[in-house]
């Protein structure tokens, strides 16, 4: 029994996967730097954005759907602006009953933050879509992103799968014994608040268990060496090519972040 | 002839990702057997284990334990039946003290509370545990805790045994109290092992699988002798 959905890497032979993990991620980091930057009801810029990020897309080879579906994500991130909708003073649009009322600034404000996250999204979905993700943070580690920070993420990531899998086999032997008496009258199932008691001794024992494995895996990567550093084998630097495209990309983001800010 | 205990009628089931892990499997246990399941890691012996709880549901054929024929409607009736002890103790010792463990199954079935104690204390005493109702899980050894989950299926009654690898990982001393202990109930028993050793001393029956099919099926005695069909699926005389 084991877990693969949380495995967000696709392999695709495309042009987008084999493009250099240091590459993609500065790219993506300025994208969605461009997109959080670009100011409210910037439309054309988000209309440009949207396009860049579908591009890159069906250059990836796994469909639109595919990235549609993933970005669904934002929309409870969308929620957490909906208070703009109140606050951003205005002409009102739609009174409410309690005394508040939507204004058009408000209504345009939360539509800049809902479309605007929708392509943050995208941009992150395709960069961990399309890149395994030791090379992330291969390519995390070349940008000189601490290293403690990256060896707390590469770790995680590591053991959540191994974290899943303890969960899901605790799950599994709770329901073998999950059973009904041949006694009448009988209801099985137990109280609610016994049921409770019961996960939350579950949830006990895998914490006391993931805090023992966290031990006996230091004491491992020590016994091999460990000091606070994983290494691996030098990467080849970005080809010319790459470079030109992290230029180009550069240059194109920046420049639609100078119009949006000139025009609107 | 004694009463059919598992009737387990050409089942196949295969994961998610397309590998087969049983392929027409067929076998009858009569009430009171004692069957060793052996065979190599990936043969299905695990997959077939816990069909027989419901756990999976079989893609194809059909299971029946005593009267009751596996499906969703009698699934929790069959779990009461058939008590399942996996391999590793750790995930089925979930609760904070052994008394709860060991309790979780009558409490579920909805037993009342002093009935719930007298399964409880019967249970501790079959595997000699009897001391260890207010102990923490989490503190036993290995061998402690392979008694312990045991117990907690021992609690439900069960007509059935289905053991994953009982001896792995104990040692000699813990290994000689679970096979004694294994000796004495009186339950119809499967046992999934690589321990061809247990085998030889405890059950009378041995039936080996390989990529999802039973390979062979007969009188423990006969097939630990012969060593060619035991090399050829990656097992050793003992």
């Amino acid at each position: 029994m084991h877990v693969h959905f949380l495995d967000p890497y696709h392999e695709r032979p495309s042009p987008v996967h084999r493009l250099d993990a240091r590459v993609k991620l500065a790219l993506v980091v300025a994208f969605l730097l461009t997109a959080a930057l670009a100011p409210a009801a910037a439309w054309p810029a988000y209309t440009l954005l949207l396009a860049l990020v579908l591009a890159a897309e069906v250059l990836s080879e796994l469909g639109v759907a595919f990235f549609l579906r993933r970005s669904l994500l934002a929309v409870p991130f969308v929620l957490a602006a909906a208070p703009v909708l109140f606050t951003t003073p205005g002409a009102p649009l739609l009174a409410l009953p309690w005394g508040g009322a939507v204004s058009a600034a408000g209504l345009e404000r939360f539509a800049s933050v809902a479309v605007k996250s929708w392509i943050s999204v995208q941009a992150a979905v395709l960069l961990a879509a399309t890149t395994p993700f030791p090379d992330l943070l291969g390519a995390l580690r070349a940008w000189r992103l601490p290293r403690l920070l990256v060896a707390i993420i590469g770790l995680m990531w590591r053991y959540l799968f191994v974290m899943v899998d303890e969960a899901l086999r605790l799950m599994r032997a709770r329901e073998a014994r999950s059973s009904e008496s041949g006694l009448p009258g009988l209801r099985s199932g137990g109280a609610l608040t016994w049921r409770a008691r019961v996960t939350g001794g579950m949830a006990g024992s895998l914490f006391l268990r993931s805090l023992e494995r966290s031990d006996r895996i230091y004491m491992a990567m020590l016994a091999r060496g460990y000091d606070g550093e994983i290494r691996s084998l030098p990467r080849p630097a970005p080809r010319p090519a790459e470079w030109g495209i992290l230029a180009g990309g550069l240059l194109v983001l920046g420049s639609l972040l100078a119009l949006s800010l000139i025009l609107v | 002839m004694r009463e059919t205990a598992v009737e387990i009628s050409n089942l196949s089931f295969a994961y998610p990702d397309g590998h087969v892990a049983l392929a027409g499997v067929s076998l009858k246990l009569c009430r009171g057997e004692k069957v060793a399941l052996v065979g190599p890691n990936g043969a299905g012996k695990s997959t077939l284990l816990i069909h027989l709880n419901g756990i999976l549901t079989q893609q194809q054929g059909q299971i029946r334990i005593g009267d009751l024929v596996l499906d969703a409607k009698t699934l929790k009736r069959v779990r009461a039946r058939v008590g399942l002890v996996f391999q590793s103790p750790d995930d089925q010792l979930f609760s904070p003290s052994v008394f709860d463990d060991v309790a979780f199954g009558p409490i579920y079935q909805g037993l009342p509370p002093d009935l719930v104690h007298s399964r409880v204390s019967e249970a501790l005493r079959m595997v000699g545990m009897s001391d260890y109702a207010g102990r923490v899980s989490h503190h036993l050894s290995v061998g402690e805790k392979k008694r312990i989950a045991i117990a907690t299926v021992l609690a439900m009654q069960p007509e059935i045994l289905v053991l994953d690898e009982p001896s792995a990982g104990l040692d000699p001393r813990a290994r000689r109290t679970l096979i004694e202990l294994l000796r004495a109930l009186p339950q119809t028993m499967i046992v999934a092992t690589h321990d061809l050793a247990l085998v030889k001393e405890l059950l009378p029956r041995t039936v080996i699988m390989d990529h999802g099919q039973i390979v062979a099926d007969g009188k423990t005695e006969e097939i630990l002798a012969e060593e060619a069909l035991l090399a050829a699926h990656g097992l050793e005389k003992p």
